[in-house]
């Protein structure tokens, strides 16, 4: 059976009028890299940082191990957090401020030695002990974050935005860096971010959370290719809209009308009432251009190209398909000579979008 | 005629200052402290040294000075005057005065300090100003205000005795207590600014993170924050200790003849006594003491100065 490291049930947070962290629940597996994802505001720090125990809830409950831990101080709490700016003491060495926890815990001292030694092998920072915070690049001080937090073997690593500071090529680095630390060390993470690139290439799973609500919990397959809403699918990578009519429905699949005379067809679970209004979304990966349209039962729309950006890996196509709808293609660039992109296709020509229906999706509003 | 030309063109000027002060590297510098230089060497060090010099003299018949080298007013100052030892007394009675002072001026000032810099930013402001705000009035009326507070039919003395509290007037003023009182209530404000400042300064993230790590509040207080605002606590105690060894003002109102402190000493040495080669030579031993403790006491601040 599987044990829950952390859960927050029904949790809300105030700060005077406003709420924060709305009615929110989460059940974090032991073991398990799960990250609270969001843009800036929408509540993942604050519920974070009740976890953590230096923010206590307006209503509902924090469970660390099965125990409640309303009015355990933080300082008492088997958690430990790796901060944004990694808040290292500067008046500490590395290996003093990796020993502090330890030291704080009353580990006899030459446990303390042989532990911190550890650590700091374990997080690549051999020779640095006696090196001073301000003398260490920013991976390196983030390193000695982790450092300082895992020595304590928590039951639960909290990391709010950790690689926020860092630079592209050595956040994408860290990333992989921490996952492979995580593995190793078998310790719960839970990890804050709003990059939703990091949170898909560490996490177990993903809450997406907005305006202090979560909107859905998955892997990042299930988040990013079944987002259960509009801010979701928006949220996380690119994505096309189009909004219609029901007008039919068969074999577990509506007919949508997106436009005068424009039908697509969506697969649909529950039963798809007719007449409905509904949104539908397709990422921009999913379709191809074609000259001639597909045999169904691809979706497929005739438009003309209004714009062309080549990006390197992939060439980015709009399309428009009707009057006031613009269907965004990405097209991966797989052959590489000059000039050859996958579609060769140039701005005002007259093209065929077309997309299998299994990769539309139908969302609630 | 360049002149003229430079007259007409600031701007040329000032390029051409900028020039001058870009110059060599001792050159610039030279050239942007002279002023202050300047200013120190015909207003404090030679008149340090004049001191100096007379303290080594002896007072002459008529008050003057008699430059006779000789080192009688050291002697004098650490040896005995009938039967006790005088100004060792009074010198020590004012280290340990302004000692006692600064001390309460940092237990008093600290937790003050630390709630003032934990404000919104706005109420921190309104706050630093309501500590500025004696500084608006003359410190010479606000110690007679104590006065007014403390003597026998003051306003203390007068309310007890109204109520029946008391049936003789409590001896509120004129002791040690009430120097030691006023000068706290003068120099706390010299306290609380410069720990305000580094307090201020300390990223509050740094507490939380010791707070995670598993310290509990005093845990956090000793290794985090008093190490990390040490420099607020050791300049705000000297702003503090300097001052307060050398006050004369509120000894002379607030201690009456009972507290005599250094600078009281001074004073009479100089204005009532007219012997003005020990007055000299009592300032000179005040000066190298509080030279040394600051000295010593900027060393245990550590490499954090």
């Amino acid at each position: 059976m599987e044990t829950i490291a952390v859960e927050v049930r029904d949790v809300i947070k105030r700060f005077g009028n406003v709420i924060a962290v709305d009615r929110v629940s989460l059940r974090i597996r032991d073991g398990e890299f799960f990250s609270l994802l969001g843009p800036s505001g929408c509540g993942k720090t604050t519920t974070l940082r009740m976890i953590a125990g230096f923010e206590q809830p307006t209503e509902g409950e924090v469970f660390i191990a099965n125990r409640p831990v309303a009015g355990v101080p933080a300082f008492e709490r088997n958690t430990n957090m790796v901060f944004q700016n990694y808040a290292l003491f500067p008046h500490m060495t590395v290996a003093q401020n990796v020993a502090f926890g330890l030291q704080m815990k009353r580990v006899p001292r030459a446990e303390i030695k042989q532990r911190v030694t550890g650590a700091l092998e374990m997080a690549r920072l051999p020779g640095m002990e006696d090196r001073r915070p301000s003398q260490l690049s920013g991976g390196q001080q983030q390193r000695v974050a982790l450092a300082r937090a895992l020595v304590n073997r928590p039951a639960v690593l909290l990391l709010d935005e950790p690689l926020g500071a860092l630079d592209l090529k050595l956040r994408k680095e860290m990333q992989l860096e921490l996952k492979d630390l995580q593995d190793r060390v078998g310790i719960t993470f839970i990890y804050v971010t709003h990059d939703q690139e990091e949170a898909l290439t560490m996490s177990d799973r993903i809450a997406v959370m907005h305006e202090g609500i979560v909107l859905q919990i998955g892997t990042p397959t299930q988040i990013y290719e079944r987002p259960n809403c509009r801010f979701v699918a928006d949220f996380i990578g690119e994505t096309n809209f189009l909004e219609g009519q029901v007008i039919a429905q068969e074999n577990g699949r509506v007919t949508v009308l997106i436009g005068p005379d424009l039908k697509i067809q969506v697969p649909v679970d529950a039963e798809g009432k007719a007449d409905t209004q509904i949104t539908v979304a397709i990422r921009p990966e999913k379709i191809r251009l074609l000259n001639e349209p597909p045999p169904p039962p691809a979706n497929c729309l005739a438009g003309i190209i209004q714009e062309v950006v080549y990006i390197g890996t992939d060439t980015h196509f709009q399309v428009s398909v009707a009057e006031g709808i613009k269907i965004r293609v990405r097209q991966q660039n797989r052959i590489s000579t000059p000039d050859q992109r996958a579609y060769s296709g140039d701005r005002g020509d007259q093209v065929y979008v077309a997309w299998a229906p299994e990769s539309t999706l139908l969302l609630r509003e | 005629m360049a002149i003229v030309e430079q007259e007409r063109s600031p701007g040329r000027l000032a390029s051409g200052l900028l020039r001058w002060f870009r110059g060599s590297g001792t050159g610039q510098v030279l050239g942007l402290i002279s002023p202050a230089a300047l200013w120190l060497l015909i207003f404090f060090l030679i008149p340090l040294l004049m001191v100096l010099l007379v303290s080594f003299g002896e007072r002459g018949d008529a008050g003057q000075v008699v430059y006779s080298w000789t080192l009688k007013n050291y002697v004098r100052f650490f040896g005995k005057v009938g039967e006790r030892y005088l100004y060792i007394r009074i010198f020590a009675r004012s280290l340990g005065i302004a000692l006692i002072n600064t001390l309460l001026c940092l237990m008093m000032g600290y937790p003050l300090a630390y709630f003032i810099a934990r404000q919104p930013t706005r109420r921190r402001n309104a706050l630093l100003l309501l500590v500025m705000i004696p500084f608006w009035t003359n410190f010479l009326v606000r110690t007679y205000a104590w006065m007014v507070i403390l003597r026998d039919t003051g306003v203390i003395n007068n309310l007890f005795l109204t109520l029946g509290l008391i049936a003789q007037p409590l001896p509120l003023l004129y002791n040690q207590g009430a120097v030691i009182l006023g000068l706290f209530y003068g120099y706390l404000p010299f306290m609380i600014l410069p720990l305000y400042a580094s307090i201020e300064k300390l990223d509050f993230s740094l507490v939380e993170a010791a707070q995670d790590l598993g310290a509990n509040a005093l845990r956090t207080f000793l290794r985090v924050v008093l190490p990390l605002t040490t420099p607020g606590i050791v300049a705000g105690s000297i702003i503090v200790f300097i001052p307060s060894i050398g006050a004369y003002v509120t000894p002379d109102l607030m201690g009456g003849a009972k507290v005599t402190m250094v600078g009281n000493l001074l004073q009479q040495q100089f204005l009532k006594v007219r012997d003005w080669p020990f007055g000299s030579a009592a300032g000179f031993i005040l000066m190298l003491t509080v030279l040394a403790a600051t000295l010593i006491y900027f060393r245990s601040g550590g490499e954090t100065l």
